[in-house]
This record gives C-alpha cells, structure tokens and sequence, in this order.
C-alpha cells in the first residue's frame, strides 16, 4: 500500500498551513486515500484500479492545498462578517469620504431645512444623491454574499443607521467616541456639538437619520425587489 | 452553466442530509452519497474536503477524532444545531427548484 500521508504532505508542502493544521489535514486525507485503495478486495477493478483512482483523487486538483487552506481559514470569517459588517462598514466609509469630497471639491449644495425657523439643518445635495447608489451596493454586496432579505435590509441601511447610534450616543452619552464623525461633520467643539443636539434633536434626526436613510431605501428597495430569494439562506452566524 | 453557488448549494444539502442521521467520516460521507444517489452525485477527495472544512469553519459541522469499528482513527463529523437549523431551509429552497424547472421542463415539452 502508498504511504499515502507521505504522499499528501508533500501535495500540501508548498501551502501555508500552521504546522499543527498541516499535520491534522494531512493525516485525514491520507485516511480517505487509505480507505479508498482499501476498496478493492471487493470491488470488481482490484487493488491496482483502487490505487490508481486514489492517486488521481489526490493529484487531480492542482490547486487542493489552496483551496484546502482557504475553506479552513474561512472560519476566521463568518457568515455575519461577509453579509454584513463588510458591505456596512465599507459603504459606511464611502458615505463618508463621499461627504468630504464633495466638501473639499467645494460642490456642497446645500438643501436647508428649517427655514424660518431660529435654527436650520444643511444637507448636502450631491452627497444625498450618491447615498441610493452606496444602499444599493452594500445590498447588492450582501446578497451576493450569501445574505438573506433582512440581513441585506440592514447593510443598506448602515450608515443610517450609525448616524442615528452617533446620534443617540451624543444626546444620551454626551460627546464621547460615538459622536467624532458627526461632530467632525460639524466642525463642533464636543460640548457645542451637544448643546446643539440637546437643543435641537428633531432636526439633528431629520438631517443625520431620517433623510439619509430614505435616500438609501431608494437603492436598497430596486436590489431587494431584484431577487425574491436570497442566493444563499440567510446566515445564522 | 450551473453556477458555483447552485453546485456548493447541492453538495452542501447532500452533506447535511447523510449527517442527519449519524456521524461518518469523510470517506462514508462520500459512498454514502454516492450510494443514495445511485453514483448520480459523486465526491471525490478535492470537491469533498474543501466543502467540509468550509462547512466546519462555518460552525455547520463538528469535526472530532474517533475510532471505526475495525480499530482505525477516523475524523467523524456531525451535524450542529446551527447545521441542522440550515438545513431545513436548503431542503425548502431545492425542492422549489427542482418544481421550477420540472414546470419549465414541461412547459418546453407542450
């Protein structure tokens, strides 16, 4: 019989296994090879057939310890992380580095809501067109990620919904870590930024929150109504 | 072309299907397969363990060493309570397959 755990390692020698992965995996492949050259003392083909077959399992994917090393390190990534903290945080950061570029780009058309009023919220026009595009990219991202309807909902959703967090954390939890992009947004000193929102929270809400967040269900809804089954069952990670 | 989520999606609900009932190693797992449906669904060593490692990583299966009635160290794997909550599901989702394109299949034939 093929020393077939001989045989594997040096299949998997050039994969990047920790030590103690390389041995468990080398060991159970070489146990699926031992069993399937066992076969033969009852199988019509014999035992050179039976042997020949396990060799060309084995070397019939050239890429095997690649793909062996990927489905393992997969773990280090669960269904959750891909479907939703990916798309959300990556569609996060674009929403924000959208609202610094148009800033910076000096195309900040300002929509103000309040008028007539003592106090009055911008919202930044280009910016509030592009957040449909992002909702429906992280949707679109999520789904394609195995996501399920709900899943999918709150990646799109995401940086509205941080924004109502930030909110929510500045008006209960004063000006702590939770509130730096909305009071780098404001360009307000930390204690302003809650007097401010104390003062004001309905049209803090509306501009950080509410606004945003319908602006994304316009994206999120077209991908949503795309597919009537996700790709994959929603996770359960 | 059946794409390569369809194809996971089918190997993954033959995994969890043959688990239901019992652990087996990764070899059974195969002839198992390969015996329920008639050598229609074959597994070879590179399509098995990929999947099956994915799946454990995914928290799906159990994986843990243990001895085959002749004496022999096998790696046994089972289903958990998050693979079996999957799998019901999955069986849903191919069964409304399957009768999607049986209707479709037929209305081509009419």
């Amino acid at each position: 019989m093929p020393e077939w755990e001989q045989k594997v390692r040096r299949r998997l020698k050039s994969t990047k296994f920790p030590d103690a992965d390389r041995e468990e995996v080398s060991r159970e492949l070489a146990d699926y090879l031992d069993d399937l050259s066992d076969e033969s003392p009852t199988s019509s083909a014999g035992e050179p057939a039976a042997t020949a077959r396990a060799a060309h399992e084995l070397n019939e994917d050239p890429h095997l310890g690649a793909n062996l090393f990927r489905a393992r390190q997969e773990g280090n990534m669960n269904d959750r992380t891909k479907c939703l903290w990916i798309p959300g945080l990556a569609v996060l950061l674009a929403t924000e580095a959208t609202l610094y570029s148009v800033q910076l780009g000096r195309f900040d058309y300002l929509l103000w809501l309040g008028q007539g009023h003592r106090w009055r919220i911008a919202i930044n026009l280009p910016w509030l067109c592009a957040l449909p595009l992002l909702g429906a990219v992280a949707t679109y991202w999520s789904r394609r990620n195995g996501a399920g309807r709900d899943v999918q909902v709150v990646a799109g959703f995401f940086p509205a919904l941080c924004f109502l967090g930030n909110f929510i954390g500045s008006f209960f939890g004063g000006p702590g870590v939770a509130s730096l992009p909305v009071r780098l947004a404001f360009g307000q000193h930390p204690w302003g930024m809650r007097q401010l929102m104390v003062m004001y929270p309905p049209w803090i809400l509306l501009g950080w929150a509410i606004i945003p967040l319908a602006a994304l269900l316009l994206g999120v809804l077209p991908v949503l109504s795309k597919s009537n089954a996700p790709l994959r069952p929603a996770p359960h990670a | 072309m059946i794409s390569s989520n369809v194809k996971r999606g089918s190997a993954e609900l033959a995994i969890l299907s043959v688990l239901a009932d019992r652990p087996l190693h990764g070899y059974e797992i195969a002839r198992r397969i390969e015996l329920q449906t008639r050598g229609a669904l074959r597994f070879t060593l590179a399509s098995l363990y990929p999947l099956l490692y994915r799946m454990e990583s995914r928290g799906w299966l159990r994986a843990t060493w243990g001895e085959t009635p002749a004496g022999r160290a096998r790696r046994y794997y089972r289903v958990t309570a998050a693979g079996r909550k999957k799998l019901a599901p999955l069986r849903k989702e191919w069964r409304e397959l399957f009768r999607a394109l049986g209707r479709l299949a037929e209305a081509h034939h009419a």
